[in-house]
Parts: structure tokens; sequence; C-alpha cells
């Protein structure tokens, strides 16, 4: 097995270790790490105080699960896990009274990082507030309900080891591999699931469900995954969460980006960047269509009532032609979201918003419509979207929105 | 000649101004402001004295023969400036363009006979002024005709105005400002004789809006444009609200640590329901109150949900009621009983929000001589003595200055939010600016509550209407604002508004009402009062009826003896919808009138339900009869934006509770008619001699009935409550 060496941007901190106290240097060091988990986005719910859990994952047709809180609480957080019981839980999946998480806890990627990284994340999470939050007991459906299921669970898909690099390959990609695969688990939203609900043995990136968004295909298939990007653009999406041509990231992605990604050295991204890459190709799914902000402003104008709805509400900040009257962050043409004809992801961000932080520049914000218009409006508002900017006929319906409002309850 | 004192002052500048009091000078000190000297005292005031009293007196005309005007209603958009200055312009007989009309400060001087409080409401300002500002301009003129007569040793009757110039023989001429002082010394006359209609120059023909070039050019104030930058202010900063968004709710904690160390915050401040964060700028404040932690005590209702509410309303029903109108001495159960036919149905309006399009803003600036303030109140001299007391300092120590305002539609009838303020600038030295971002705007709306109204109709053999139960169930906006303005047995006039006027001869109308107080709600005026309310419910009434008695809505009406005024524009109305002719296919067509303010409107609402049950408003055609109509174009503006509000809030607007919050926080939570969505509209005026009366709020009254009555023909169902657009699933 070779260790590969992990480059952290703080390596030029501990360079210095006179000035540093180790023990700071840990929590930033699992600082760094907690980002890069996307920690944040699951255990803190939409309304809720950091960290302290709640949030709902709905398991097909197996029911809800609410992620835990993670904040040194010592009676609803995890204030009396020790070490071990920490290492044990990100690694094997086991929580501190034996029983076993639901996979929904990415723990076969987390048992990629070192003990040395957990318990680093462990000294951050040490640092946070502790908030008293009891979280809602889970509601699963019967056999998924059993433990014993979950045990199956691990013993089919987890592999359970640390990470094993490529010498072959270069660091930067081992370091992206690590970061993709380990920490970052993408897989665990842009891989289908396979039978028993595990992602581990599947991890084509080929896009998925999950929690009700699509998860787009992000191998490097040319048509339907990342292929044609350009390694810019990639770039400054992983790390910003929009790029004119490719749109913007709304939903979990948003948050990921917003309390993960874009807290990652530029360095890191890159290597993202060149693993992502290498992935095989898998032509899955819909491909987004790429019209330019040129024809779209030369197209007829639709009397349809979505593009008036569009004109009224949509256009004053994304405009037109797409190209955003601010900024690139408003841009909508080229991007999957604006274009597929299922419109999944488009239903869902014109109903609830979404938001995108920049570290410099404040919040973006769309706001959601859900309140103020009816699904057939919120129907007509996708299909227009889909018509204008992917040519193509949306496949979106009323009953679809509905379906969806639904959904929107439930959390 | 109304119940008007005049007074005559010349002022520091060579300003000839007019003063007006009412009642009649009592000649005590009030507070430590000067009295309102009779004339033969004025001469011992210094020159500084006066122009400090008087600087705001109602007209002035300047040395340099412009006239100063200074109006004590508010301009929201309505257009009063403009038809104010009109009636003033023609009676002094200056160029319109000659008048600057600025905002009054409030003062009990500019109280008409009958009058409690300064408010602009009601779509009552061009009533209310018609006469009073006519004869004071007139005044004025009458004196500077003498004033010259006597200068050039003429007869008055020798000497004519026009243009803010007067002339006599022999070619004289000179400007009104060359005889202020001529004019100061002389008795203001008692014989006041107007002009006749037919030398009108400016009213009845539509004059350019006279706040237009500022609005369009940036100089125009309103109350989030203020700086204060004059050397005698400290420098001001601005404070972002944050309130409990749960009414009777309180703070239980506040982490402020991480606010308070954003660039730029200056202070945070707490009172027990609100937190204020002030810093150098807006945004630095907005920042940092997404950084504040603040736990709330949501208090008791906490719980409240829409359905909650409703279930208070559907539980009220069963409390005894009180009579709250009657035309009739026959009990109204034995006239039911007599009728043919009765239909009974519940009709239910939600709560709706006041969704101006300006945001809440506030500026208060307090030393130890004086508290000033530029925001907006429709009461100013109440909100004047509100401060007074909370502060507890002398009225005339509080300038209260109103600024122009991007609407109101009677979210500005309460001042809590100035009140609010108060309290937060009153901790500090400097000057404070406070703003309410949209969403705290929405959520600390006091919003126009529900109501239920239970009807039972009696018909005759021919189906036409004879008998009416009304059973409304609903909280008093009126209790809430100020109680004494019950009736002793409880009943709020607002809620007759509209059905005490109604235009038809219904023989027994009876409407008994139940109040019903919500907690969890602020209730408040909303565009068109308790008539909005009313005339939705009578006018859906009469065209059920109609419809049941198979006869056409207007000809029905017809029966039922309505007043002259109200045919002339029902037929008005037809003749332009070219009503005897079937609507297009697909398209609903709905009628309403209504007879409130002292005006008549009659309106025709064009609407189709597309397949995909989308609607699509085609065409309102409107009639209106508001007796003399002073500036026709606004006239037809005012209905038309009236319109638009009404039709959008009828088919879309509800606000709902959640857990105790307001959940409608912005617009796109709360949707508003889009331009692209606009109907066409015609507004026709009917050529009336009658003193003008109410515009505004019209369009808004009609405009949810007849939309009704429309919808309600395409999808062949009667529609009972509002918003329309829950139909359409």
């Amino acid at each position: 097995m070779l260790c590969v060496t992990i480059l952290f941007p703080l390596q030029q901190v501990w360079a210095n270790e006179g000035q540093i106290d180790p023990k700071q240097a840990q929590i930033e060091k699992g600082e760094y790490l907690f980002r890069a988990s996307g920690c944040h986005t699951c255990h803190t719910a939409d309304d809720g105080k950091f960290l302290a859990g709640g949030r709902a994952f709905r398991v097909k047709k197996q029911g809800t699960v609410y992620s835990s809180n993670i904040t040194p609480d010592k009676e609803t957080g995890i204030g009396n896990y020790t070490d071990e019981e920490f290492i044990s839980a990100l690694q094997d999946g086991i929580g501190r009274n034996g029983k076993h998480l639901y996979p929904e806890m990415p723990y076969p990627a987390y048992s990629l990082m070192s003990n040395d990284d957990i318990l680093a994340i462990k000294a951050y999470l040490d640092q946070q507030p502790a908030v008293k939050n009891k979280v809602p007991k889970e509601n699963i459906a019967f056999p998924y309900s059993i433990r014993w299921a979950v045990r199956f669970w691990n013993w089919k898909n987890d592999s359970s080891d640390h990470f094993d690099g490529d010498p072959q390959k270069s660091a930067q990609w081992n370091r992206g591999k690590f970061l993709v695969e380990g920490p970052g688990h993408c897989a665990y939203c842009h891989s289908p699931l396979d039978w028993s609900n595990g992602r581990s043995s599947a991890k084509d990136y080929s896009g998925a469900k999950y929690n009700g968004w699509i998860a787009y295909n992000i191998s490097s298939d040319g048509d339907t995954g990342i292929g044609s990007w350009s390694d810019k653009d990639l770039q400054q999406y992983l790390s910003k969460g929009y790029v004119e041509g490719h749109g913007a990231a709304i939903g979990p992605m948003a948050e990921i980006i917003n309390t993960g990604l874009s807290h990652l050295s530029q360095k890191d991204i890159r290597a993202i960047v060149i693993y992502l890459r290498s992935l095989p190709a898998k032509e899955k799914g819909e491909g987004a269509a790429s019209i330019s902000p040129t024809d779209l402003e030369n197209v007829e104008p639709s009397r349809s009532h979505g593009s008036h709805l569009f004109a009224a509400l949509c256009a004053s900040c994304h405009l037109q032609n797409g190209t955003g009257r601010q900024g690139e962050y408003e841009s909508l043409w080229g991007s999957k979201t604006a274009t597929l004809t299922k419109g999944t992801n488009l239903i869902r961000v014109i109903l609830e918003g979404s938001e995108l932080k920049d570290p410099k520049l404040g919040t973006f914000s769309m706001p959601g419509f859900k309140d103020g218009y009816s699904d057939q409006d919120i129907a007509d508002i996708a299909n227009y979207v889909i018509a204008h900017f992917g040519n193509r006929n949306g496949h979106v319906t009323a009953e679809q929105v509905k379906q969806e409002r639904a959904q929107l309850k439930l959390r | 000649m109304s119940n008007l004192s005049r007074r005559a002052f010349l002022t520091k500048t060579g300003a000839l101004a007019l003063g007006f009091s009412f009642p009649l000078f009592s000649g005590k000190t009030q507070g430590n402001t000067a009295p309102l000297a009779p004339e033969h005292q004025q001469d011992q005031k210094t020159q500084e004295q006066l122009s400090q009293e008087y600087h705001n007196a109602y007209i002035e005309i300047t040395s340099d023969n412009n006239v100063n005007f200074h109006i004590p209603d508010i301009e929201f958009g309505q257009g009063i400036y403009t038809a104010a200055a009109m009636l003033l312009a023609e009676e002094l007989d200056v160029e319109l363009s000659a008048v600057k009309v600025e905002a009054a400060l409030p003062s009990s001087k500019y109280l008409l006979k009958g009058e409690v409080t300064e408010v602009t409401w009601g779509s009552g300002s061009t009533q209310k002024d018609w006469l009073p500002l006519q004869q004071a301009a007139a005044t004025l003129r009458i004196m500077l005709i003498e004033a010259a007569a006597q200068t050039w040793k003429i007869n008055s009757d020798q000497c004519h105005v026009k243009a803010g110039q007067l002339y006599g023989p022999d070619d004289r001429q000179a400007s009104y400002a060359q005889f202020l002082s001529a004019a100061y010394k002389l008795s203001i006359p008692t014989e006041i004789i107007l002009k006749k209609k037919e030398n009108y120059r400016l009213i009845g023909k539509s004059q350019p809006r006279v706040d237009t070039p500022a609005k369009i050019n940036g100089t125009a104030v309103y109350a989030a444009d203020i700086r204060l930058t004059e050397p005698q202010y400290l420098v001001m900063r601005t404070g972002f609200i944050i309130s409990c968004p749960v009414v009777g709710g309180k703070i239980k904690s506040l982490e402020d640590q991480k606010a308070r160390l954003i660039q730029g915050v200056v202070d945070i401040l707490t009172l027990e329901n609100a937190v204020c964060i002030i810093a150098e700028q807006f945004w630095s404040a907005s920042k940092a109150a997404k950084s504040l932690e603040i736990e709330w005590d949501f208090g008791s209702n906490r719980t409240v949900t829409t359905d909650s509410i409703y279930k208070q309303l559907d539980q009220a029903t069963k409390k005894q009621a009180i009579v709250g109108y009657s035309n009739s001495s026959v009990k109204i159960e034995t006239a039911l009983s007599a009728t043919s036919h009765i239909y009974k149905m519940t009709y239910k309006q939600p709560m709706l929000a006041h969704a101006a399009l300006e945001p809440l803003s506030c500026t208060i600036a307090i030393n130890d001589t004086h508290c000033e303030i530029w925001s907006c109140s429709q009461t100013p001299l109440w909100t004047q003595e509100r401060i007074a007391e909370f502060l507890k300092r002398d009225k005339e120590e509080i300038i209260f200055h109103n600024v122009y305002v991007g609407g109101s539609l009677g979210r500005r009838l309460d001042d809590g939010y100035i009140l609010q303020a108060v309290q937060f600038a009153q901790k500090i030295s400097y000057p404070l600016k406070c703003v309410w971002s949209r969403e705290e705007d929405f959520m600390q709306d006091h919003v126009r509550p529900p109501y239920w109204d239970q009807i039972e109709a009696g018909v005759d053999a021919e189906g036409l209407l004879t008998t009416i139960k009304h059973n409304l169930i609903g909280p008093s906006v009126t209790a809430r604002w100020d109680k004494n303005l019950l009736t002793k047995e409880g009943m709020d006039p607002d809620l007759l508004l509209g059905i005490n006027t109604l235009p038809y001869q219904i023989p027994h109308y009876q409407l008994n009402y139940t109040r019903c107080d919500l907690d969890a709600i602020t209730p408040g005026w909303w565009q068109g009062n308790g008539a909005t309310r009313n005339i939705f419910v009578v006018e859906s009434i009469i065209n059920k009826c109609a419809v049941r008695a198979k006869k056409d809505p207007i000809e029905y009406r017809k029966q039922l003896k309505p007043d002259a005024r109200a045919v002339a524009v029902m037929d008005m109305v037809a003749q332009h919808a070219q009503w005897d002719q079937a609507p297009p296919k697909d398209v609903g067509r709905g009628f309403a009138l209504a007879h409130v303010f002292n005006s008549y409107i009659a309106m025709v609402v064009e609407a189709e339900v597309t397949a995909m049950s989308v609607v699509r408003l085609h065409r309102v055609i409107v009639a209106v009869d508001c007796g003399l109509a002073v500036n026709p174009d606004q006239i037809a503006a005012q209905i038309e934006s009236a319109a638009i509000i009404g039709l959008g809030s009828a088919l879309y607007n509800e606000v709902q509770i959640e857990q105790g919050q307001i959940v409608q926080r912005n617009f796109n939570q709360y949707r508003v008619l889009h331009m692209n969505e606009a109907p066409q509209i015609e507004v026709h005026i009917i050529k009336s001699d009658e003193p003008p009366s109410g515009v505004g709020e019209l369009g808004t009254i009609v405009a949810a009935p007849a939309l009704a009555h429309a919808l309600g023909s395409v999808l062949n169902k009667q529609l009972y409550s509002l918003p329309l657009n829950k139909y359409l699933t």
C-alpha cells in the first residue's frame, strides 16, 4: 500500500511549527476537511442551528431519516463521543450505542480518511457551540427499519479500506481521487443507487436522483457529462457555483459549494477537476442544449402564458437571452437545469429558489415562487424556459409541479 | 362661505401669506409658540417671529410673484398635489406652473369644520379641499385687486387679473408681488364670489401633474432619500429593524457579538419586541442583521395558522350579533318569510397585505429643543401627539415632515412604525434613519382582516330582490384605531360603507354584526375600506339573483329602482362595452356598480379562462360620475391603477399565517398583476356640475365583484370567496 502525500494549504503553516500551536493546527486542518466533507450541508436543517441536525432525507420506498446533531452537546449531540467512538462512526458506520448508521451517512467514503484526519474533524466540531436539539426519530418502512438489513448492506457494500493511491498517476490525480471518493463523497449523489441502496459498487458518476433533485451526470462523456466543459469552466463552477454557458448550481449543489467547495484551495479544486476528467465516459441521460445568447436574442417572441410570466418574473434578472443582468451567477443559457425536458430541477428551483454565497460579494439569491403562483403557472414557466433556452419541448405538467410541491411540504 | 377664519400676514421675506384657523382664534398661548395674533397686535412682533410662525401658512405669494402652497394632504401617487394646485391657481388666477406645492407641517390650523384631525384617506381630499381652497385663493385675489385699485386710485371693478398680473385702465399692468404690502394693510373681505364654471381655465381640463418633473429627474424626496448633511445635525446613521414576526411576541435572547464586529456597525439597540442594527450605511446594517442570533418568545400566538383563524370566524357565527344597520321597520325574519324564495350563501374574503411599492422608512433627529421626523403618516396630527406623549414633550416640539410616498393603500394610516423608530432614536444622540426591508414591511403589516358574510336574500315571485339579511363576522379595524368612533351599541361604521348608500331600493336590508377579534393579526385599513368588502358581497348577491331570475344584470338592477345617477353610469358603461352584443366566445363578462364616497362607478370586466385554467383579462370598461371632474386624466389614471390592484388582489391575493407568522414576505409570494397581464382599461367620465366627489379607491371597490361575475359566467358557477384563483384548479 502506498501512502499518498496529502497536500493541504496548511502545509506551509505547519512548516513554521515553532509559532503554531499544534492543537490550533489540528482544528484548522479539521475545518478544512469538514468543508471538504460537506458535513454542514446535511447536518444543518433549513432553518436550524449550525450542525444541530434534523434535516430530512427521503429514501425511495423506505421512508425518512434525519441527520443527527453533531454539535458537542452532551445529551443530544456528540459531546460524549470518545475518539474511538467517533472514528468508529465515521469509518465503520457504527454509532455510539452500537447501532449501525443508515447509509445516508457516507461513512464508507469517509473511511478513506486516516484516523488523524477524522480526529482533526472532531477537534474542529468540539470547538463549535453546543446546541440542544433532539432530532426526530427516523420513519423507515419494514424491512429497512430492521438494523440487520443495514448490517447486510455493510457486508455487501463497505470495503472499509483506507485510501489506496495509484502510483502510476500523478500526485494531483491521487489528491483529486481522495477528495472526490473520500470526504467529497460525490458519488453519493451523482451515481445511481444499486438494489441495496448502496453506491460504492456503482460509482459510474452518470447522474442520479437524490432527495428530489437530479444530481447530473459528471462522468467525462462529451454530450451528457462534463466532457465538453473546459478546465477553467469546471474549476470556476466548483469553486464559485456558476459559470457563463453552464448556469449556476442550485439546491443541494449550491449548498455544497456555499459551505464546502468554495472554501477549498484552488490547488485542490484543480486536483478534483483532474480526477473527474479521468472518470470513464458514461453516456446517460439528456445533455444540456447550448444556444448562444446572440441567437436567443433573435428568437421570435412567444405569446404563451409561460413566456408572459417569464418576462414578468424572471427576465428582470436573468434577461431574455439568459446572460444575467448583473453577473454570471444569473446566467441560464447552456445550463442543464434550463434545458432538460423533464424539468425536475427547474421546477424545484422555481418553487423554492436558491442561494449562492460568495465570500467577497455576499449572497446571490433567487426567491421561490411557490406561494404566489399556481402549479399550472410554474409548469408553463418551466416549459417556456426549456423551449426558449433548449429549443426542446418541455414535458412539465401541473401534476408534476403539484407532486414536487407536496414533497416540499414534507420537509 | 365656509367656516374658515382667515388671516393675512406679511412675512420676513415679504411674502403675503394667508393662513387659516378653525375654530376661531382664542387668543391664548398654546405651548411655547406664539398665538395666532389678531392683526392689530401683529406689528408688535418681530419679523423673525412672524416668519417662524407663518412660514407654514396655507398660501403665500412671494416677492418674486410665485405662489407657495403648503398642502396638508399627502401625495402618495393619487395626484392631490395637482388637483389642489389647480383649484388654487384657478381662483387666484395664476399659471399652474407658478404654484409651488409643498407638504405642510401638521397643524390644527388647517382643520375644517367637523374634522377631528388631519387625515388623507377615503378618497376624500378633492371633496374636502374643493370650496375652502377656492375661497382662500379668491380671497387673496380680491385683496390684491383692491390693493391695486387703491394704489392706482381707481375703482376695483376697473381692475382685472390674469396669470399673476393685475391690469388697469390705460394699459396699466403690474405683478401681484408689487401690491403685497398694500394688500396686507387691507381688512379681509367677507363676501367672496367664486368664478363661474364657464370661466374655468384649469378645472375640468386635464393638467400635467405638478410632481412629475421632480419624480422623473430624481429630485422628489421620499423618506428613504433623507440625508441630514446640514451642519446642525450630527452624522446620520441607518438603522435596520427586525421585529418579532408573531404579534405579541418578545425577544428572549439576543446574541449580537458577531454582528457588532462587522465593519460599519455603530450600535445594536433593542425594544421588548424588536432590534435595531445601526450602521454607517444600510448595507452594513443589513449584513449585520443576518449574523444576529435572536431567540424569540413567540407568545400565545405562536401556533396560529390561517385555518385556525378561519375556524375562529366559523365559531363566531354562533355568537350573539348586534344590528348594525336596518332600512326597514319590518322585522327582517318577517320580511324574509314574505318572499317567494330565499337564497342562502356565505361570502368569504381573506386577509390582504398592503404591499405598497415603497417599503417603510423614517428618519428622526432628536435634540434638546426639537424632535424632527421625516416619514409619512396619513394622520400626522395624531402621530405628532403620540410622539409628544411618548417623549413627554410639548406637541409643538415635534416637527413632522410628511414626504412623498410610493403608495400606501392604507398602510400609513397606522403610525406604529414611526413610534417604533422614535423609541429607538430616543436612546441615541445622533440622527437615525430607520429602514424596514420589504420582508419586514410584509411581516409587520396591519393586514386587511378576513370576513365572513352570511347572506339570506329573499326574492319576490318575479325573482326580484326585496330582502337581505346580512350577517357580518370579523374584526373591527375602527375599534383598534379609535374606540370612540364606534357607535354606543358597538357598531363599526366603516363596516357599513357602501351599504348605507346603496343606489337601489331594496325594501328590507338588515346587517347584523358579530365582532370577532383576532389576536394574532393587527387589523388595518385597506384600499376602499369597508366598501371593498361590502360591494363584493352586495353586487355578487345581485348578480346571482339576476342569473337565477334569467335576467340581464343591468336590466335587473334597473328594476331595483336605482337613482338617476346610477342609471346614467350603467347606461354609459353599457354603451361603451357594447353590452347589447354578446361577448366573444369563451370570454366572460361581469358587471358591478357602487355608490360610495358620493360617487358612482359602473364597471364591466371581460375575462377568459383558458383551457389550461389561466385567466386572461381582456378589457375593463368603467363609467364614473364623480361630480365635476377636476383633472380628468388623473381621474382615469386613478381608476386604472385602482382597478389593477383590485383585479390582481381578487384573483390572487390571500395573506396566510403559519406558526403565527405572515407567510407572504415579498412579491414572489404575493402576486401582483404584471404589466403584460393587465387588461385594456377604458374610463368614461360623466359630465356633471355636482361638487367633486371621491375617486381614488372606486376602481378597487368594484373590481372583485365584476371579475367574480365574469369568471363565474365562463366557469358556469357562482363564486363566493376570494381569491378567485382557488376556483381554477
